[in-house]
């Protein structure tokens, strides 16, 4: 990363220029403007299920839409944040997460709650999205929890969780259908998994029929820190709020 | 499931580096993302999706070239110099790093757009010649002898690094 210009070739310093724009939050004009004019897009998530009737409960309603996504592969096309595609299909939910993690931009932000209060903002959006777990609260590690976003289709529903911390770090958590072949057998918390995408740390792990995936640009023992706390909240049945 | 706005949202991270050390400032390279992008949805008929993945990437430079070339011939853009101040330095960057990225902008900075083009084109867009011939609509033979001029222009920058001027007029890309 620190650039030595090689006397020969002192254009190939250049790829380490500007990494925080790699990372930082992507202005809402932007993003608005390369999804392009009228018709809007169709929304992902969960959205277009919410209509149907009759669906049960929230849990019974994400675990069928989860269901039916199950062993599809990826419902996102994918880059990774330095541009190589993505290939190994053992990496891809570190990379599709710290990409979702690059392109940071909270839709749903649930009500705004006095600091002390962090719980009901995690279970409004709980059933907002009507989730199965709710999502961890990190405060204890300076992690607030302040929105959230629906990434995928309706076949394959993906959430992700944004936090950030008073120095205005943020950190993302990735929810979506675990690959069959990556469930640890019976219940429970399977292992954690790291990688590293540009400057983007991510830690990863399957628990029952869930992936989850924790990127931040903190270092290895950073991010582990915080994603133990969230395994313990995340893999106890009722979850974390 | 791969259609252009969500190809043009997963570009958008390495657009804005792109542009961002091209133009030099935050404003005027997101005034040029936005720009290119809403080109891109304008010719989206010229856009072959079936092609492999990445290669989106050279279209939208070479739209973002054209916009470029519109906006600087039009007369009288004032392009504001980088001010070390200015200059956000990576995260983590030890101060050492931070001194030698903030170096480096300022020689790219120091030299014409089309050399700053073809140097970042090759240096941090990785293109072969041959894309980086059709995005600038030049022979490849041009493209080497423009990236042999640029690499001893930032060399001579890197060496003698002047002071950054305040502002500065910017100069309409040769053709």
């Amino acid at each position: 990363m620190p650039p030595a210009p090689d006397a020969d070739a002192p254009e190939l310093a250049l790829a380490a220029l500007h990494p925080e724009v790699l990372t930082e939050p992507i202005p809402p004009h932007l993003l608005r403007a390369a999804r392009g004019p009228e018709p809007r897009r169709r929304r992902g998530g969960w959205g277009g299920l919410e209509l149907g009737t009759g669906m049960g409960s929230p849990f019974l309603r994400f675990a069928l839409v989860f269901g039916l996504g199950v062993g599809v592969g990826v419902g996102w096309p994918l880059r990774d944040p330095l541009g190589q595609a993505s290939t190994q299909p053992g990496t891809s939910l570190a990379r599709e997460a710290a990409l979702a993690h690059v392109n940071f931009s909270p839709d749903i932000l649930g009500p705004e709650l006095p600091p002390d209060q962090p719980a009901h903002k995690a279970a409004w959006l709980t059933r907002e999205l009507a989730l199965p777990v709710p999502p961890p609260l990190l405060d204890t590690q300076g992690y607030t929890l302040i929105g959230a976003r629906r990434l995928g289709n309706a076949r394959e529903p993906v959430v992700q969780f944004m936090y950030h911390n008073p120095q205005g770090q943020r950190l993302t958590l990735y929810v979506r259908a675990a690959a069959p072949d990556t469930r640890p057998p019976g219940p429970g918390g399977g292992e954690f998994q790291f990688a590293e995408e540009g400057p983007v740390a991510v830690a990863y792990w399957t628990a029952g029929a869930l992936s989850f995936a924790i990127s931040a640009g903190l270092d290895r023992s950073g991010i582990m820190r915080v994603s133990r706390l969230a395994q313990a909240q995340l893999n106890k049945p009722g979850g974390g709020a | 499931m791969h259609d252009l706005g969500d190809r043009l949202v997963a570009e958008l991270p390495r657009l804005r580096r792109y542009a961002r050390a091209l133009v030099g400032h935050r404003e005027g390279a997101d005034d040029l993302v936005q720009d290119t992008l809403e080109r891109a949805w304008q010719k989206r008929s010229l856009w072959r999706p079936q092609g492999p993945e990445g290669e989106i990437r050279p279209w939208l430079l070479r739209i973002m070239h054209n916009r470029l070339i519109d906006h600087y011939r039009r007369p009288g853009i004032i392009t504001v110099a980088l001010e070390a101040e200015h200059l956000n330095l990576g995260m983590r960057a030890s101060q050492d790093d931070a001194l030698a990225l903030r170096d480096l902008a300022r020689a790219l900075e120091s030299l014409s757009l089309p050399q700053r083009e073809i140097l970042l084109l090759v240096g941090m867009e990785a293109l072969p010649y041959e894309r980086i011939a059709e995005i600038l609509e030049i022979p490849v033979g041009t493209v080497m002898s423009r990236l042999s001029r640029a690499r001893e222009n930032l060399r001579l920058a890197l060496d003698h690094p002047k002071p950054a001027s305040r502002e500065r007029k910017s100069h309409a890309p040769r053709p």
